[in-house]
């Protein structure tokens, strides 16, 4: 399966996401849905983020023209929201699944979507 | 195929479970309060082999012989799954009206929402999910921490919820109905805390705390009554009851800091069961005020440089995301039992202001103080009442499909 068909289908054909991308940890956007722009400063920032929370909470996160606060963290799983949007930021071994819901989704389905394709990838090395 | 297919929407009533360090609560989706409330305890009675467990007041209150008192949740943390599903499958017994006399023989086809502290770790829900799925065989489940949910039945998705009941203190940040858990302030200094210190402050002056099985009484004139084989954790456990007793009746916070040099209060008596009377002058008011100053305890707890409540509330509004701090400041919530003591709103806010915040207005809010200690469960309540809710629990084939790790994933 191609990087687009992984956004496409296993995160966006679910219906739980509005948005979803996979980049590596050196900043490279491997895959991203139709219409979803992020800019390398944020990427630098979620990248960041992961090992350091306070970059993401101070200031928060700016995807697609939404800004999103900062939630709460572990050592695999990113949640920052704002309103009714929200994002997931799950790191992987080599990659970091973006999986993004506004208000016609919720968050618990998307944490799922997201944490599933989160483990596949880390059971194949990625 | 969605939870919300298979619960059936508004027709299904759910079951609310709240579990806290002293006492559970259970009761249904929709009412106001919960139906039943049993101590957090299992009294185990081994003879030979085999060991009983007793759950519940009328057991408890029955002075069993050989029968330890265990607490599986301290410090609002569940240490012992397996007991605390004891108590838990007691109270749905009782409140599903079944009367099993088999309690292994439960099932429940209700979707249970269980309400846990902010400070039991996760990886508790996913015990606990399969108890609930594999054991009662209930059909859906949720889990909510209890800040949340007294946030919730203050009518407020964002605030700070300042939770103290009788295991821990903490101060946690809402934010649009989500918890910041990076942000949480917690300390072990609450209602269980100040109980010892009573408890202590009792022993000094030699009161003679008797609870009923301790006594008989003809007309005025009592005499001790000494049965054999009760263990000292089951005395330890009926005296705690009567000092939690004598702390809600007659004890408060103090207006102003205060320690045992400040002028004498006016004394207050509390009539203990035997009739006697215990009368308590300055230390109604300076046991409890260790929730406002720790460093008065000589003890462990205060040694280990725990916080007081105003500065729980400021240091974690503090730690967070300048954008929200206004909003946390302007609805700060005292929930849980020992938030209830009469002064302690109006100590509160004037301890914070004293803090000379310097942009940001406070404003504490004042729940109900009869019902604070039960907040969490109304939270719970109203939470699972919610129209838009169904669709979000967490049900058996999704528990099937991603195993019991899925409770820790789903929930945030």
């Amino acid at each position: 399966m191609s990087w687009q068909e992984y956004v496409d289908v296993q995160l966006l054909s679910t219906g739980t996401l509005r948005h979803g991308a996979i980049i590596g940890h050196s900043g490279d956007v491997w895959a991203a849905s139709n219409g979803f722009n992020i800019d390398q400063a944020e990427i630098a920032k979620i990248i960041k983020g992961h090992d350091d929370f306070s970059v993401l909470q101070t200031g928060g996160l700016t995807l697609n023209g939404m800004k999103y606060t900062f939630i709460r963290g572990d050592d695999k799983t990113l949640y920052m929201k704002k309103l009714t949007n929200g994002v997931f930021l799950r790191k992987t071994q080599q990659a970091i699944i973006i999986g993004v819901h506004d208000d016609q989704q919720v968050p618990e389905p998307a944490a799922l979507t997201v944490a599933k394709l989160g483990d596949y990838l880390e059971s194949v090395g990625y | 195929m969605s939870a919300g297919q298979i619960s059936g929407g508004d027709d299904i009533s759910a079951l609310v479970i709240d579990t806290g360090s002293r006492n559970v609560r259970f009761g249904f989706s929709g009412n106001d309060t919960p139906t039943l409330t049993i101590p957090s305890v299992v009294g185990a009675q081994s003879s030979g082999t085999e060991t009983s467990n007793f759950v519940g007041d009328t057991e408890l209150l029955y002075p069993h012989k050989h029968m330890d008192i265990e607490r599986p949740v301290t410090n609002g943390v569940i240490q012992n799954v397996e007991k605390v599903c004891e108590i838990y499958s007691y109270g749905l017994n009782r409140l599903t009206g079944r009367r099993n006399a088999d309690l292994s023989e439960l099932r429940v086809s209700h979707p249970i929402l269980m309400i846990d502290p902010i400070v039991c770790p996760s990886a508790v829900r996913a015990e606990l999910v399969e108890y609930l799925f594999e054991t009662l065989d209930c059909p859906a489940v949720y889990f909510a921490h209890s800040a949340v949910t007294a946030c919730y039945a203050s009518a407020r998705y964002t605030g700070l919820v300042l939770e103290s009941g009788a295991g821990y203190t903490a101060a946690v940040p809402i934010h649009e109905g989500y918890a910041l858990h990076n942000h949480v302030v917690s300390s072990p200094i609450a209602g269980d805390v100040i109980t010892g210190i009573l408890d202590s402050k009792l022993n000094d002056k030699h009161v003679d705390l008797l609870s009923p099985y301790q006594y008989f009484k003809r007309g005025s004139s009592v005499t001790h009554r000494h049965l054999p084989g009760i263990t000292d954790s089951y005395h330890a456990f009926r005296r705690a009851m009567l000092v939690e007793d004598i702390k809600e009746s007659i004890c408060d916070v103090p207006d102003v800091p205060m320690d045992d040099s400040t002028d004498p209060t006016p004394p207050e008596s509390y009539s203990l069961p035997d009739g006697s009377t215990v009368t308590l002058g300055t230390e109604r008011l300076t046991v409890p005020e260790v929730l406002f100053n720790p460093t008065m305890l000589d003890t462990t707890a205060g040694r280990n440089n725990n916080p007081a409540v105003q500065g729980m509330v400021v240091s974690s509004i503090a730690s967070c995301d300048e954008s929200i701090q206004r909003d946390l400041f302007q609805n700060i919530l005292p929930v849980g039992g020992s938030t209830a003591f009469p002064q302690f709103v109006r100590r509160l806010t004037s301890e914070i202001d004293t803090m000379k915040l310097p942009v940001f207005k406070t404003k504490v809010h004042s729940y109900n103080p009869a019902e604070r200690g039960q907040a969490a469960w109304t939270g719970g309540s109203i939470l699972s009442s919610l129209g838009t809710f169904h669709q979000l629990w967490l049900d058996r084939a999704e528990f099937l499909e991603h195993g019991k790790g899925v409770a820790n994933t789903k929930f945030l």
